[in-house]
């Protein structure tokens, strides 16, 4: 992937399972810098000395959901852009995800082979839409 | 005494001279008295004739003298003034007065004469009809005696008199003719006629239209009195006391289990001459089949009423001056207001300004005849908040116009309630079953991908199986939530045009995985340039749907063609065909069904969700197409479905 715009990804779940499987795709196979946290607190006292360069947020996460650790993050500091996983998949929650300053969402399941390259999409299709195939 | 020598018969001619000069005395003074009385007597016959001759000439009687033996008939003056002629006495015979009679009389008038005349009768008398002289007939009342008889009894002599009895006639006739009108009249009408004496006995009525009511099991009048409430004959009494007239008084008879009937009774009070008071007359109506559908139009009512009342949903009935002309229990539950509050009061004084603002527009509409429907959310008084479906509909008279609009409030909380419910399950399950899936999947597709490294060759179809069956259930959780969203009308469409030659190549494309799988090969007829109308994600569902499904009927081998082509009307229709071997006609009907295939026990229902065609339908038609199959020539299906065409692009 030396192509990918971004290489630190901070990525918050609740669940150790998602955690590892995403731990895998994006590091082992995506050679990308994965930091995974499983609550929007960790994820706060991690950023700063992380320095993402993309967040990768859980929506459904008790406590602080998803829209909350974003607000937070911004309140901190931490404008790394954010792609938001949720099982949800109405077109208007995802039109209310992009309005709280999200670039894109993954909805699951996922396929843990093709998301590094899902997100690349997202990236390029936030940045630099002309340039995309699509 | 010689020198006074007298004569005897001197002497006794000198004696008996006074006596002489006394009787001619005597008898001129009783000639004279004689002659006086006679005078007398004369003066009183003429005077008794002038009375006779006047009573006669004053009188229109005419006095007749029939000399029977000579056939000679003498009638006074006042025959011919009866006929109209100059008056003068009349001297005739018989038979010329039978030529002026009337021919239908002369029978009787002949037999009555010849028992007069035969003396089987004391007297003579026939009335008769006799022409005049103006040709009109007139009736004679003719009445005579036989005044002499011979020897033998043969009538010589007969007179008597003629009255003219015309106007009598006339008034029995006319008397005759308004009897038999009214009993016309009292026979053929429904209505009842009677008349009750003084003492309020029934005396008289009218019996055929008493017997028909007889007839019909009705109770008789000679009946009990009038079943009136203590109110009414209260009244009537009174009216009866007074001697007033009266109408319209309803009575009721018969038991309350059996023949019912009713009267309507009107009546006037009968005065004598003197103006006593003789009774009432009057009549008597038969209204029971009006009292009867009186009461069952009542009973119906009644019943309507209640089921108004009660009905759960708030009822009110707006007027076309927009008052509250009936109204339910619920509608006034609704507003907390009391009834008196309500009825006939205008709407918007009624709920107020601010929520009349957010109804008035419903109600314009549906006063002009469109029906309307909206919903809102609102504060009820008993401190719940509830959602309100509102219905409005014109109700029209018989002449069509529009007289007013039922509305029509329907409490949904319960409903919304459950919605809501259910749309947080869904939205719960969804988040808990996938997520879960996303972690087994994800684990099997890094297995798969060796990043645990390589897997020992027994253990590579095992996990392939797990990888194939966990992409299943990620596809069935999807269609279930897609299913469930759709039909509730949750799901947004974002329509658009889209460019169909390109979404045909990608769909295929995208299912070359499939060929191996199945054995089958696609085929992409030639396509023209043209874009349709739609969500270019849901389209691309349907496509993989409808060519999953192809492939999963096709025979081993068999080749699964997609194509489109434009239809008239601004349509394009797209086609999927798979050589297989069609569908059970027992299965054509619910093929779109969720679910249908599974009860087939086609065991090549386990490839898909169960869902892929109902989804498609559900998304085809909310896209304004249709979707179908058809038998395809030569063997095999055509599942198809039409969409709107977007102009090409610039």
């Amino acid at each position: 992937m030396a192509t990918a715009p971004f290489q630190r990804i901070l990525h918050v779940d609740d669940q150790p399972d998602i955690r590892g499987i995403v731990k895998l795709a994006l590091g082992k196979i995506g050679g990308f810098s994965v930091c995974s946290c499983s609550s929007g607190d960790e994820a706060l006292a991690a950023a700063p000395g992380f320095d993402p360069e993309i967040l990768l947020i859980d929506m459904s996460m008790p406590g602080m959901d998803g829209m909350a650790l974003l607000t937070r993050m911004r309140e901190a500091g931490i404008v790394a852009p954010a792609v938001f996983f949720t099982a949800r998949i109405n077109p208007s929650d995802i039109d209310r995800y992009r309005a709280a300053g999200a670039i894109g969402t993954v909805s699951k399941p996922f396929d843990p082979l093709k998301l590094g390259r899902q997100i690349i999409q997202i990236w390029t299709d936030h940045f630099a839409p002309k340039e995309s195939s699509r | 005494m010689p020198g006074l020598q007298i004569s005897f018969a001197d002497a006794f001619l000198l004696a008996i001279l006074p006596v002489a000069a006394i009787f001619m005395g005597v008898a001129l003074v009783l000639l004279r008295r004689r002659q006086a009385a006679l005078a007398k007597v004369n003066a009183e016959l003429a005077r008794e004739r002038d009375r006779v001759r006047n009573a006669l000439a004053g009188s229109s009687l005419t006095i007749w003298d029939w000399d029977i033996a000579n056939d000679t008939m003498w009638l006074n003056a006042n025959w011919k003034q009866m006929l109209g002629e100059r008056p003068g006495e009349t001297i005739c015979r018989i038979a010329d007065l039978l030529s002026i009679a009337h021919p239908d009389d002369l029978e009787g008038a002949r037999a009555a004469g010849t028992a007069a005349l035969k003396g089987t009768a004391a007297e003579f008398d026939a009335e008769f009809r006799v022409r005049g002289a103006k040709g009109a007939w007139m009736w004679l009342r003719c009445r005579g005696k036989v005044t002499a008889r011979d020897a033998a009894g043969r009538a010589l002599r007969a007179s008597g008199t003629n009255a003219d009895i015309t106007a009598r006639k006339l008034a029995e006739k006319s008397l005759a003719e308004s009897e038999a009108r009214f009993r016309a009249l009292s026979e053929l009408s429904s209505d009842l006629y009677w008349e009750m004496d003084e003492r309020f006995q029934l005396v008289a009525w009218s019996a055929p239209a008493w017997s028909r009511w007889r007839d019909s099991m009705l109770p008789r009048p000679e009946l009990e009195a009038p079943e009136l409430t203590e109110a009414d004959w209260a009244t009537h009494r009174g009216v009866l006391e007074e001697r007033r007239p009266f109408r319209d008084l309803e009575i009721h008879q018969g038991p309350a289990d059996g023949p019912q009937s009713w009267l309507s009774i009107g009546a006037v009070p009968v005065t004598d001459d003197r103006g006593r008071f003789r009774g009432y007359r009057g009549l008597a109506r038969i209204i029971t089949d009006r009292k009867l559908a009186e009461q069952r139009l009542r009973k119906s009512e009644s019943q309507f009423r209640q089921l108004v009342e009660f009905m759960p949903a708030a009822i009110v009935f707006v007027n076309q001056d927009q008052r509250a002309v009936v109204h339910n229990k619920a509608y006034a539950e609704f507003l907390g207001l009391p009834a008196q509050e309500i009825n006939g009061r205008r709407i918007e004084d009624v709920v107020g300004a601010e929520r009349f603002a957010e109804f008035e527009p419903h109600l314009r509409l549906a006063l002009d005849g469109e029906p309307a429907h909206y919903t809102l959310r609102r504060p009820h008084p008993d401190g719940r908040t509830i959602d309100l479906d509102v219905l409005l509909w014109p109700l029209r008279g018989a002449d069509g116009e529009v007289e007013g609009v039922i509305v029509l409030g329907i409490d949904v909380t319960r409903l919304k309630e459950a919605d809501r419910m259910k749309d947080h399950f869904v939205s719960v399950v969804s988040h808990e079953l996938r997520t879960p899936l996303t972690a087994m999947r994800g684990s099997l597709g890094l297995l798969a991908a060796g990043v645990a490294g390589e897997l020992p060759e027994e253990a590579r179809p095992l996990v392939d199986i797990a990888l194939q069956n966990s992409d299943r259930l990620w596809r069935l959780v999807d269609d279930l939530l897609d299913i469930e969203k759709m039909s509730a009308g949750h799901v947004e469409f974002r329509v658009e045009p889209v460019d169909w030659r390109a979404a045909l190549r990608e769909a295929v494309d995208a299912s070359r995985g499939l060929m191996q799988q199945f054995d089958v090969s696609f085929e992409l007829e030639p396509v023209e340039d043209m874009r349709v109308r739609g969500d270019p994600d849901r389209l691309s569902q349907v496509l993989s749907n409808l060519i999953l499904n192809a492939a999963k009927f096709s025979p081993a081998g068999g080749v699964v063609s997609v194509g489109a082509q434009r239809l008239a009307g601004g349509f394009v229709r797209t086609h999927v065909r798979d050589r297989g071997p069609g569908i059970p006609e027992s299965f054509r009907a619910r093929i779109f069904r969720p679910f249908s295939q599974a009860e087939t026990g086609d065991s090549r229902s386990t490839g898909g969700s169960g869902l892929g065609l109902a989804i498609s339908r559900e998304i085809v038609t909310r896209l304004g197409g249709t979707i179908g199959f058809d038998d395809a020539p030569g063997g095999g299906t055509v599942f198809w479905f039409d969409l709107p065409e977007a102009p090409v692009a610039q």
